[in-house]
């Protein structure tokens, strides 16, 4: 298929799912990730390999702009208030599930290196998925404001101590050049990709703003927000900078600095509909079936003792907090997903220590598949039952509502 | 989205002032962390140069000969193609003992293959990060390879191998195709156990044409007839040739209206033997059936001697001659058989709808029963292959099949079946 066709195809796919989805009691992004898993290249092939490679730039601008607007999370007197709090959520949810899966495979036996990557990577948690089922359900609570904040600071610590990792490993194993210039370059990738990408965020944020006041018009924030965003996760990449870093740097930089911050950041609201439902359904086709099949022994540790480290870490963080007792026994449920990044991290992995790839790729894979799927579904059922969902779509009564009553 | 995120209250109204300090702060650090980039930080290969090629999964014997691989693994089927496909082609035994570097992924695949002494070409399929190419000797351990020069246009590297502790570097011998020289590529897939030809019609100084038939994963090697490694895919959707060294020998695929023809015939060289007796020309191994070359009347031992209205006297010639045809539009094909001249007129298919098994039928006698194995070994026959036909007349039995060997001094045009391959060798029993 060309690509116009395979996108088209995408939306009124994601459409059709998104119905199916919530007549299942399924958030719409389930339903995505499923029809994109049956039509991509592991079911149906509607969406060749091909496709998935010259599409992937819509995921990259989509998770840009997701990310954009979870930066506004930082927004300083909203995060003054929950800060502290989600910063100790996070420390203790990602160390937990860092601990638990290292030890985990590493008692299996898997070689110290591979179970450190695994490790790290396990710690991530999606943005996008859990952004659109709060948004889906339109959730507001306690629990809603942390969760994104969680999240955000997640991605933020996960590559932190990505870098960390993989610059420890590149020293230990750092057989070729003078140790000098191996760990120059180690700590030089680390530095850059937070240092450089929160300059990079700053920067394009202030200048952001300078047209903010212009643009009156939803239709110009709209331009302005898309296009700032378009400029700050292509530039990261040609810098060799994280796109993730600098655009929530953006969003938070907007969000603090700007007037017009609300306009820009609710600007963005009625583009990007379609851009989310093909991001998901791109995510759902890259997921691999057949990588189930290869999950065997130590894929079982990973899975198990992640879902364990992120309920357990959570609720560990939590402790001593001023806490709805809801939120208390849920909030792990919701850090379940998993997604592009764990992805991209095992990309990295793929170049720096190509030796480890194999070890590493298909845990993760089969990772991302089990808990992409678990994650929206677990979150969806936390935001019921803790009675943070405020609208509850009802496709039936919607259809009925549809029929002619004048 | 954003109104789920939180509403913005109270904001941190920097003055002006202070904007303007916290902005040059920041392009200082871009400015100082670009300036402060280890040189050999890797950059994407880029996607702009990335033509589409035909997505289809190749199953063929057409044209270049038999790419029928025998093993589970591209690896060892690409160790296959050169010993038995590329070999015979060059009538000189050339290296199978070239260093693979490990695929990176069981998903991606993707190898590397040795251009010298010490050095393996490789792509890099990187996204950032450090490269740590490692490749597996013969003896089965490792080496970590060194990245001593990148393409950033192909995303081609050149990594090259100390030999360290007591283990030699991994060798392959090459040569570089001379510019105008026509060559053809056999591509492995990492995931497929087939290998499938590749054209290069023509090389320039800089440049080669491509024309594949296959989707290539990124680092694909490609091998060409002369012997030499020539490139590897660099990307999934495009091909790049590079001649050893990096110096650049572009070959892209070419996208629509490239699609190589074919007429539906297995090629084969004439045995050197038979070239005063029926040559020169290039031998007509098998004819597959419902294609362009069944319908004109071609059948097997027929030699091709020009295509187009071009001589051809060489296999690779011949290969590429008819893949240059263009597809649909009628073309002169001149045969030799038994002696006479005969123009045929042809309408060439693309390559892929050409694509045809040809029939495996057709019981013979075994090799081993009508000749000496010695006799069978010099031609290159295996004792186990049937004896189809001999001067294009059927073998009915072994007793036959020897007498007629005897009778004629010198070699005889041998049609053999091996496997589902049909081919022809020049059989002469010992005097």
């Amino acid at each position: 298929l060309n690509e116009i066709l395979s996108v088209g195809l995408i939306l009124l796919a994601a459409l059709v799912a998104g119905h199916l989805a919530q007549l299942a009691r399924a958030p719409e992004v389930t339903g995505y990730l499923l029809v994109g898993v049956a039509i991509g290249p592991s079911a149906l092939d509607l969406i060749s390999h091909h496709n998935l490679t010259t599409l992937g730039f819509l995921s990259e601008v989509a998770l840009g702009l997701i990310l954009f607007s979870i930066g506004s999370i930082f927004e300083a007197s909203h995060f003054r208030r929950l800060g502290p709090g989600v910063v100790r959520i996070t420390l203790w949810e990602a160390s937990l599930t860092f601990a638990l899966v290292f030890l985990g495979l590493a008692t299996l036996g898997l070689p110290i290196p591979v179970a450190l990557l695994l490790g790290v990577i396990a710690m991530e948690t999606a943005p996008a998925t859990t952004l659109m089922v709060l948004h889906e359900y339109d959730a507001t609570g306690p629990l809603t404001d942390r969760l994104l904040a969680l999240v955000a600071l997640n991605n933020l610590f996960v590559l932190v101590a990505f870098g960390v990792v993989s610059a420890g490993l590149t020293l230990v194993a750092g057989s070729e050049g003078s140790w000098l210039g191996v760990s120059y370059r180690a700590l030089h990738g680390l530095v850059w990709s937070i240092a450089g990408s929160v300059a990079l965020g700053v920067l394009l944020g202030l200048v952001t703003d300078l047209w903010a006041a212009r643009a009156r018009e939803s239709g110009e924030a709209m331009i302005l927000s898309m296009g700032v965003v378009l400029v700050t996760v292509g530039a990261a990449r040609a810098l060799g900078l994280s796109p993730l870093v600098a655009s929530l740097t953006l969003g938070a930089t907007v969000a603090n600095t700007s007037r017009h911050g609300e306009t820009l950041l609710g600007g963005l609201g009625r583009a990007d509909p379609p851009l989310y439902a093909a991001f998901f359904v791109l995510a759902g086709a890259e997921l691999q079936l057949g990588s189930l099949a290869s999950l065997g022994l130590a894929g079982l540790v990973y899975v198990l003792m992640r879902g364990l480290g992120k309920v357990a870490g959570a609720r560990r963080g939590m402790r001593g907090q001023e806490i709805p007792q809801a939120v208390r026994s849920h909030l792990g449920l919701c850090l379940i997903s998993s997604s592009s990044l764990a992805v991209g991290l095992t990309i990295q992995v793929r170049t720096a220590f190509p030796e480890h790839a194999p070890a590493i790729t298909p845990i993760v894979l089969a990772g991302v598949l089990i808990f992409e799927m678990a994650g929206p579904i677990l979150t969806r059922w936390v935001l019921l039952r803790t009675g943070e969902a405020r609208t509850v779509p009802k496709p039936l009564k919607e259809l009925g509502d549809s029929a002619p009553e004048f | 989205l954003g109104e789920a995120g939180a509403t913005p209250s109270v904001h941190v109204l920097l003055s002006g002032r202070t904007r303007v300090r916290v902005a040059l702060g920041c392009v200082l650090v871009l400015v100082v962390g670009t300036l402060l980039r280890p040189s050999s930080a890797l950059r994407e290969p880029s996607t702009e140069a990335v033509a589409p090629i035909l997505e289809q999964k190749v199953d063929r014997r057409e044209p270049v000969r038999v790419f029928r691989a025998l093993q589970d693994t591209a690896r060892d089927a690409l160790r296959h193609v050169v010993a038995f496909e590329i070999a015979p082609l060059l009538g000189a035994p050339i290296s199978t003992d070239f260093a693979l570097l490990r695929p990176p992924t069981p998903t991606t695949g993707g190898f590397g293959l040795a251009v010298g002494p010490v050095e393996v070409l490789t792509h890099v399929d990187a996204l950032g990060g450090e490269l740590a190419p490692i490749a597996r000797r013969s003896d089965g351990t490792l080496a970590r390879g060194r990245v001593s020069a990148i393409e950033p246009e192909t995303g081609l590297a050149l990594v090259t191998f100390e030999p360290s502790e007591g283990h030699e570097a991994p060798t392959l011998e090459i040569t570089t195709p001379a510019p105008g020289e026509l060559v053809v590529a056999a591509a492995g897939r990492a995931d497929s156990p087939w290998i499938a030809p590749v054209f290069v019609t023509a090389t320039e100084e800089d440049g080669a044409r491509l024309s594949l038939a296959v989707s290539l994963r990124p680092g694909t090697p490609l091998f060409v007839g002369t012997g030499a490694a020539l490139a590897v895919a660099a990307s999934s959707a495009t091909a790049y040739a590079a001649a050893p060294g990096l110096s650049r020998l572009h070959a892209r695929a070419r996208s629509g209206g490239g699609v190589p023809a074919s007429i539906g015939v297995v090629l084969q060289a004439l045995p050197q033997a038979l070239v005063p007796r029926l040559g020169p020309g290039v031998l007509v191994a098998d004819v597959a059936p419902g294609t362009p070359a069944e319908r004109a009347g071609i059948v097997a031992g027929d030699l091709i001697t020009g295509v187009g209205g071009h001589t051809v006297e060489e296999l690779p010639a011949a290969i590429a001659r008819i893949a240059a045809l263009a597809v649909g539009r009628p073309a002169n094909l001149t045969l030799r058989s038994r002696g006479r001249e005969r123009t045929l007129g042809v309408v060439p298919e693309a390559a892929l709808l050409a694509e045809r098994r040809a029939s495996t039928t057709g019981t013979g006698v075994r090799a081993g029963e009508v000749l000496e194995d010695q006799a069978l070994l010099a031609a290159g026959v295996s004792p186990e292959a049937q004896v189809l036909a001999i001067e294009g007349v059927a073998v009915r039995d072994a007793d036959e099949a020897r007498r007629r060997l005897h009778r004629r001094q010198g070699p005889s045009l041998v049609r053999l079946r091996l496997g589902d391959e049909r081919f022809f060798a020049a059989l002469e029993p010992l005097r």
